[in-house]
């Protein structure tokens, strides 16, 4: 079934993913409310029907990279809403946008209660599922296709953005895998096939669930999605597993750390004038959390890439990205077990004993038993 | 003469093809005993993620197989003393007795040891978890093997 310690811990860390992102009934979800939000604002006597709204998802919910948080139910899901027909330059206070985009909202018998405002969006809540962080924006072409500017509430001036650029960039980093299939020996018919996403997404994934188990006590501190995001992206190197893409990416990460008084710089790849680190100058003490952080990630990584025996593998992915979730893995990686011997599908290796398909060469067949005893 | 059904049901397996079908599947398990008796010991890791352990196996001809596991040693879970599935020594309960799954028709390099590399990766998720998610039988009183 695994031909290796990484192959397995693969299909741990992805089970660990899967547990952690939104569900595809949530995405549709996310999708048909978003959308119904869109026709709102450019409905027939919309104030703002004439600036022809678009409403599209950035950040984590458009390349594929959603975490649950920690302690609440609801995920953070972020959307564009792009007025492809106004000219920022006419908007000399871009606050009037998003109070624009505020009124409208509130205009609506239901959105009026779910509505929260925020520093540059402003947050539909739907409670148990997730909050859809509206980021109102206007068209930048000057700056380059697909550029925007958003406003931002306390400078109350235009900020720049590209999301779709970003998105495309780390699509096509993602996409650099170096083997497409899964070297899984014979995999088994009748196990569930877990959802075939890049490596590079999982260790995104895996990132953001650490930084969030890590800096819990200290949310302030604790690095923002978008330079987890793109350290990792920058650094892969197209390795076909999420284990080896993510000790890789640790490796690159520790090892790119400046010297002590310098500080790492996060280059937006849409816009190399941006440094994505300047926010942590903004927080006294986030970037020597993070460079703490980060090593201290690299070094439980590689002690749990050397540790044999279930249990232990078990208690160092729990002490990483969180007991439940690890333990969930654990359980979907044994059913998988249990499903193949079940069904007379499941083998031992010659010599090893190693679980593997019965339908692979050298196979053992595992014939019917009932453990038995206290 | 003998009828066709007692042809199949007669054949019992002498130790000499118990102990070639071991050396043919197990090849790296050493084996001693003498006479009709057999004592396989070897190293069985169930996945690529579990610990190695060293195994052994005694079998005499007619009797019931029975495996210890000799290192590391088995370790209860802090918050359960007791493991899972295992007879005194402790030794692993791998079949259910007088239920055909295993008899002296079958080899041992088959059932037994396939069998043990699979209660040894419960074990680990056992350790883990704290769950048994292999089945199996509890008897409240009967702890006979055979």
């Amino acid at each position: 079934m695994w031909v290796d310690g990484y192959d397995a811990l693969d299909d741990l860390l992805v089970r660990i993913c899967a547990a952690l992102q939104i569900t595809s009934t949530q995405h549709q979800l996310a999708e048909d409310r978003y959308g119904t939000i869109g026709k709102w604002l450019e409905a027939p006597g919309s104030p703002l029907a004439p600036f022809g709204p678009v409403i599209y998802p950035q950040g984590s919910l458009r390349i594929g990279t959603t975490v649950k948080p920690i302690g609440h139910q609801e995920y953070d899901l972020d959307l564009v809403c792009e007025f492809r027909k106004l000219d920022w330059r006419r908007l000399r206070n871009p606050v009037v946008l998003l109070e624009a985009v505020e009124t409208r909202l509130r205009a609506h018998q239901t959105y009026r209660a779910m509505l929260e405002r925020k520093k540059r969006c402003l947050r539909v809540c739907y409670t148990n599922d997730f909050h859809l962080d509206i980021l109102p924006a206007c068209p930048d072409p000057d700056s380059g296709r697909e550029c925007i500017v958003v406003p931002d509430r306390a400078l109350r001036d235009w900020m720049p953005s590209n999301p779709n650029g970003y998105a495309t960039w780390f699509e096509a980093r993602a996409a650099s895998v170096l083997t497409e299939v899964s070297k899984r020996v014979e995999p088994l018919p009748a196990q569930e096939p877990l959802e075939l996403k890049a490596p590079l997404k999982r260790v995104v994934q895996l990132l953001k669930r650490w930084r969030d188990l890590a800096y819990r006590a200290n949310p302030d501190l604790a690095p923002v999605s978008i330079v987890l995001t793109t350290l990792a992206a920058s650094y892969y190197r197209g390795e076909d597993s999420p284990a080896r893409a993510l000790s890789g990416i640790l490796d690159a990460t520790v090892e790119s750390l400046p010297p002590e008084g310098y500080r790492l710089e996060v280059r937006n790849p849409t816009n190399e004038k941006e440094d994505f680190g300047e926010r942590w100058d903004a927080q006294p003490g986030a970037y020597q959390a993070f460079v703490t952080g980060i090593t201290a990630f690299r070094t439980g990584w590689r002690a749990l890439l050397g540790v044999r025996g279930l249990h232990l593998v078990t208690a160092g992915l729990s002490q990483l990205f969180g007991e439940d979730v690890a333990k969930s893995a654990v359980r979907g990686h044994t059913e998988a077990i249990e499903k193949a011997r079940s069904s007379r599908q499941l083998g031992v290796q010659r010599g090893t004993g190693a679980m593997i398909s019965g339908a692979s060469p050298g196979a053992v067949p595992v014939k019917r038993n009932t453990f038995h005893g206290v | 003469m003998a009828s066709r059904a007692d042809y199949f049901r007669a054949r019992r397996l002498t130790l000499a093809y118990q102990l070639a079908k071991m050396k043919s599947l197990f090849p790296h398990f050493k084996t001693a005993g003498r006479g009709s008796r057999a004592v396989w010991t070897g190293t069985l890791r169930p996945s690529p993620l579990s610990d190695e352990y060293r195994v052994k196996i005694e079998y005499g001809v007619g009797d019931v197989p029975k495996v210890w596991v000799l290192s590391p040693p088995l370790q209860a879970r802090p918050d359960n003393p007791s493991i899972p599935h295992v007879y005194p020594g402790p030794r692993p309960c791998l079949y259910l007795p007088r239920s055909g799954e295993w008899s002296p028709d079958e080899f041992i390099a088959d059932t037994i040891v396939p069998w043990t590399s699979l209660w040894l990766f419960h074990y680990e998720v056992w350790r883990a978890i704290g769950e048994w998610l292999g089945g199996g039988v509890h008897p409240k009183t009967d702890l006979r093997e055979e």
